[in-house]
């Protein structure tokens, strides 16, 4: 049933991304062959060419705003205003509601970054960029200690920080809906007392967690030797990486309680 | 089989300090055409999302077919609300494909030729439709199912004399005659002709399930006019039907 859902909520993303994917690779196209031609002012096409990179920035702009703003819209609309009288009364559980909305929310997050990465190396890249790519990342590499498995982290941790961020979208809405009214207002004051919440958490974790890192910063500037400055970064990095992570899937977690259990037990559309 | 497909006992709905619904104890059997009859906030819309799992109960029990409103109840229960339910994005072609995918009981060649009698196009967009034609599509949908219970809240409100020919019509000949249909409604009068028995909600509360040659014979007149009696007479309630 999982699978059903995820195809309609596919559908109805892709109607609206996909356009507005293929407009921006189309601007950065334009805007590459205007760079590639070497046009100035003085050929009278610095007007077009100023507009096309204005046009071109606002679009990288829309994409991210209009990603937000249609992961949000997709919750809210889709299940707590009047598509909910479809949605809820399918043969499915509310998890599996919860769950398609959020794979589809991470999935088109990802692919509108995606298509940003793809329409800068449009505009930007030239012959032997991912050569002179590969040797920036061997020079790094030799440099700092646990090269590897610091980027892995990392790209785990920003892919853990966006379905927490999405979860605690669906999180707030779902309290929000607990009011009888101002549901929307409610909505976004959950959503601050929920960042709040979890940066004090953070906070605390920060002061009793990992008392090595002042230790370590301390060490970095004491001793400036190059590598072990390297050595201790890595260390710090990792430590800070690895506590973000596990505090976002908990967070993850407690999100997704908090929504499913609204939704099962507490639903209640105007 | 035997026992009751809707089972209501002690059942209760409470939202933050208002009561909608209060002691409800209602047995309703298979095949039959129920009216679930009652002014304005009376909590007929409750009871039906209570039926079909849009609302937990506050207090007591209610079961259909024996189960819990659910999974299982909703792949069987065919559900029209008081409202459109359409994604925007949507064509014809989307939602009946949807229906589909999800309900087992969705015959697709019958909702097919509803739509084609009602002029509808499989690639119209359900945005750009009327509300008229809306509402006729939401129902033929949920008539294009082979449910064991309809749960149809104010089908006919808000619609012109002639769609509402069309939408009891519809109602009439499309479902399983093994199936229970409640229809909730205070246009008593339309609907009474096609009504085996009338379930009346007066402020939460059942105070009456009889069937509609009962109430007649007994009183006289139609049902209609025992509503109008009913719940004219006084407007703080209490001296009504069962009293």
């Amino acid at each position: 049933m999982l699978a059903k859902l995820l195809k309609y909520d596919f559908k109805a993303m892709f109607k609206i991304f996909l356009p507005l994917w293929g407009v921006l690779l189309v601007v950065s196209g334009i805007n590459r062959l205007f760079t590639g031609a070497g046009l100035d002012a003085e050929q009278g096409l610095g007007l077009v060419n100023s507009l096309m990179v204005l046009l071109y920035v606002l679009l990288i702009v829309a994409v991210m705003v209009v990603t937000t703003v249609i992961i949000i819209a997709r919750f809210y609309q889709g299940l707590l205003k009047d598509e909910g009288y479809l949605m809820f009364t399918i043969p499915v559980k509310p998890w599996q509601l919860v769950a398609s909305k959020l794979i589809s929310a991470v999935v088109i997050s990802m692919l509108s970054v995606l298509v940003a990465i793809v329409s800068v190396l449009i505009i930007a890249s030239y012959q032997g960029f991912f050569y002179d790519l590969t040797q920036v990342w061997e020079v790094l590499a030799r440099m700092t200690p646990n090269a590897n498995g610091l980027a892995i982290l990392s790209v785990v941790s920003v892919f853990v920080g966006l379905i927490c961020a999405v979860s605690q979208v669906y999180a707030s809405m779902a309290l929000g809906h607990l009011a009888g009214s101002h549901r929307v207002g409610f909505a976004v004051l959950a959503f601050i007392v929920l960042s709040m919440a979890w940066s004090t958490v953070g906070t605390v974790i920060g002061l009793f967690g990992y008392p090595d890192v002042t230790t370590s910063l301390t060490t970095v500037t004491v001793e400036s030797e190059a590598a072990q400055v390297m050595s201790v970064f890595s260390d710090v990095m990792g430590t800070a990486l690895i506590w973000g992570l596990v505090l976002d899937v908990v967070r993850c977690v407690v999100h997704l309680i908090i929504t499913n259990y609204i939704l099962s037990r507490r639903l209640n559309l105007e | 089989m035997n026992q009751d497909l809707i089972a209501c006992q002690g059942l209760g709905k409470t939202f933050s300090h208002t009561k909608a619904l209060t002691d409800v104890n209602l047995n309703i059997g298979r095949g039959k055409l129920v009216g679930l009859l009652g002014p304005n906030g009376s909590g007929k819309t409750t009871l039906i999302k209570l039926m079909c799992g849009l609302l937990q109960p506050s207090f007591g029990s209610l079961t259909i077919n024996g189960y819990t409103p659910g999974v299982e109840t909703k792949a069987h229960v065919s559900y029209l609300p008081d409202r459109m339910y359409f994604a925007d994005w949507m064509k014809t072609r989307d939602l009946l494909s949807f229906f589909q995918d999800f309900y087992p009981d969705f015959d697709r060649k019958k909702a097919e030729d509803m739509c084609a009698s009602l002029k509808i196009q499989p690639g119209d967009r359900i945005k750009s439709m009327s509300k008229g034609t809306k509402e006729k599509l939401q129902l033929s949908l949920a008539m294009s199912r082979q449910s064991y219970l309809y749960l149809l809240d104010e089908p006919i409100a808000g619609v012109d004399p002639a769609a509402r020919d069309f939408i009891l019509n519809t109602i009439l000949t499309n479902y399983n005659p093994e199936a229970t249909v409640l229809i909730s409604t205070h246009l008593i009068g339309d609907v009474e002709r096609v009504l085996d028995e009338v379930v009346f909600l007066h402020q939460g509360r059942v105070v009456g399930h009889e069937a509609v040659d009962d109430i007649r014979a007994r009183e006289g007149k139609s049902v209609d006019d025992v509503f109008r009696d009913m719940f004219r007479a006084n407007p703080q309630g209490g001296d009504y039907y069962a009293g």
